[in-house]
């Protein structure tokens, strides 16, 4: 019986994904993405920083699909490489932020008063930069570069929606009938966040989340693009598209294919991140 | 205001504080060491000796009376470096915004009228592909096509060619280009550097686009369902005078909003945007000074971006109150 019941609760949560094309073909493509970064290895034909300086610049097809770069490596091993550096530093950015800013979310919401004024006042004073500039003069302040130097930068800013949403679910929630029922039934403070403020507050913070991962990995490209991030023959999106600029005349294709990954990745967190939105909040639907 | 304070505030530990060796990061390093003397210099000037709230104080007045130091890259005040560079990039961000508002609120208005029509799922793809596609990537993608394939412009990037830098030089009243070439009346310059603005523009305008066409599009939805456009058709209007007398105006409110938040994008797509396309402005220079760790022109540009962003949201809330007498701040 709880075997049948847990499987409906699934399909009930699985169906509106399934009935929905563009969430599927999103799900379609982070499914290639995260199978490319798994078995990057065994997928990608060439080593992506192996250098051959006979083979520079081959155009797409035969051997090598997306043809080679100026140093000769294969495009297409090098885009499958780079699916892993941009989930991971995607992902590390997240659950820094998300985990981060949420937890200062709850911590305001639920204390209130000054302590709550004060650390709005701060997430206020973060979310006044633009994600990548305040990022452009903390690589500047640490005088290094890097991924990790990235990942960093990155997530300095990016942990203050998180706050924000954090708190204004806790405000909302904590005035609900069933926490102040549990509260009257002292139950001690910890628990009822914990066990029922936290939970129900999770949603919104998932939806943002799935959303906000394309945008990270898109301003980690834009770091990487302009200098700051994986250093060059690294396989990294970003930092292929830079490197192919030069020879953007003669070889359409080192610039084109990494853009297209970066392209198609943001894309399919944007559509599974719409659908998770209009499941989670029934009044926006085809909004 | 509070936010104002904060953004120096923040500045301020990522200018001083977080750097090791401030003094030599300030006089400009990096490959080279700078003379005992240059840091010695450059501890006088920015008052690197005196305590930390002390020196916080002197970086404040220093903001304020525009005294931003000098670069140790161009050797230049800071200050018009900034001057040079910024009437550049707003000049680029005013036509990106105007193209975007163009294109943007009809084509949000036609999907929310014909929903789920060809041009509603047209317009959803636009917009998926603004918000996702990689603004430096667009850039190039556009001079592929535009310039190297097809050749309908003549240079791809800058903001006049060279010929006609040397033809038709161009006489620096305003600092605005286009506004100079007007005002001189100097229309083989003028010609040319709207050729030079087109692919940037287009390349900045396209997840503004994406934004603003959505925001239009759900208000409209939201607005059409509402009881007083009811009675405005009830009442036999065409449907003409019920969109754009009766729903537009509404819908436009929260639209509002997000245009302010889209100078953000702005802001930050300007800085990919001029790299490819060499484009003179504020962002390239940023992006220069960050390599050269050009300490003064980062922390300047820093807090500038910050600052207008702060200012165009606060105006936008103002505004909001203004069309929307039911938001009162008090």
């Amino acid at each position: 019986m709880i075997h049948g019941g847990r499987r409906a609760e699934l399909a009930r949560l699985v169906r509106p994904y399934l009935q929905n094309p563009l969430a599927l073909f999103g799900f379609a493509i982070l499914a290639v993405i995260l199978i490319s970064a798994i078995f990057a290895p065994v997928l990608a034909p060439y080593d992506p920083r192996a250098i051959d300086l006979r083979a520079r610049f081959a155009s797409p097809g035969g051997e090598h699909p997306f043809g080679t770069d100026a140093a000769g490596s294969d495009v297409l091993s090098r885009v499958i490489y780079g699916s892993r550096l941009a989930l991971m530093s995607g992902v590390v950015v997240l659950l820094i932020s998300a985990l981060g800013g949420s937890l200062l979310g709850l911590f305001a919401g639920f204390r209130g008063g000054w302590v709550d004024e004060v650390l709005m006042r701060i997430t206020d004073m973060f979310l006044a930069f633009p994600g990548l500039i305040l990022a452009m003069a903390v690589v500047a302040a640490l005088q290094r570069r890097g991924i990790l130097v990235v990942v960093v930068a990155i997530a300095i800013r990016w942990w203050a929606p998180y706050a924000r949403m954090m708190r204004a679910q806790v405000l909302t929630l904590r005035e609900l009938d069933y926490v102040e029922s549990a509260r009257a039934a002292g139950v001690p403070r910890g628990r009822i966040l914990m066990r029922h403020i936290l939970p129900n507050a999770m949603s919104p913070i998932i939806v943002q989340a799935t959303l906000d991962l394309g945008y990270i990995i898109l301003t980690a490209a834009a770091l990487s693009f302009l200098g700051f991030g994986a250093q060059p023959g690294e396989p990294d999106w970003g930092r292929m598209v830079a490197d192919g600029r030069e020879h953007l005349r003669d070889a359409w294709w080192v610039v084109t294919f990494p853009g297209l990954a970066i392209l198609f990745t943001v894309m399919a967190f944007n559509l599974v991140g719409d659908a998770a939105r209009d499941i989670f909040d029934p009044r926006l639907h085809g909004g | 205001m509070v936010v104002v304070f904060g953004v120096t505030l923040i500045t301020f530990v990522l200018a001083r504080v977080v750097p090791q060796n401030v003094a030599q990061v300030w006089a400009g390093f990096q490959g080279f060491r700078a003379s005992e003397d240059a840091v010695r210099a450059v501890e006088e000037q920015y008052h690197l000796n005196e305590p930390i709230h002390v020196q916080y104080g002197y970086y404040l007045r220093d903001l304020v009376t525009l005294n931003w130091g000098t670069s140790p890259i161009t050797g230049r005040p800071v200050a018009d470096d900034i001057r040079t560079f910024l009437p550049n990039t707003i000049e680029l961000s005013a036509a990106a915004m105007l193209m975007a508002m163009v294109i943007a609120i009809p084509l949000g208005i036609v999907s929310a009228t014909h929903r789920n029509g060809i041009g509603d799922h047209l317009a959803r793809l636009l917009a998926l592909f603004g918000v996702s596609a990689p603004g430096f990537w667009v850039a190039m993608v556009l001079q592929l096509i535009v310039y190297y394939r097809l050749g309908w412009i003549e240079d791809p990037g800058g903001r006049l060619s060279n010929a006609v830098l040397r033809s038709n030089p161009v006489e620096n009243v305003t600092g605005f280009l286009l506004v100079d070439t007007v005002m001189t009346r100097n229309w083989v310059a003028f010609r040319d550097a709207l050729e030079h603005l087109v692919l940037p523009t287009i390349t900045l305008a396209l997840p503004l686009i994406a934004l603003i066409s959505r925001m239009v599009r759900s208000s409209m939805l939201e607005v059409l369902q509402q009881d007083y456009v009811r009675t405005a058709r009830a009442k036999g209007l065409t449907e003409r005078a019920v969109i754009g007398r009766h729903a537009f105006r509404n819908a436009m409110i929260p639209t509002l909003t997000v245009i302010a938040l889209s100078f953000g994008w702005l802001l930050t797509g300007a800085v990919v945007t001029e790299v490819v396309f060499y484009w003179p402005g504020i962002g390239q220079y940023a992006v220069g000074a960050v390599m050269s760790f050009d300490f003064p022109a980062i922390i300047a540009f820093t807090a500038i971006s910050a600052t207008i962003f702060v200012l165009i949201n606060l105006v936008a809330d103002l505004a909001y109150a203004y069309l929307d007498p039911r938001v009162r701040y008090d």
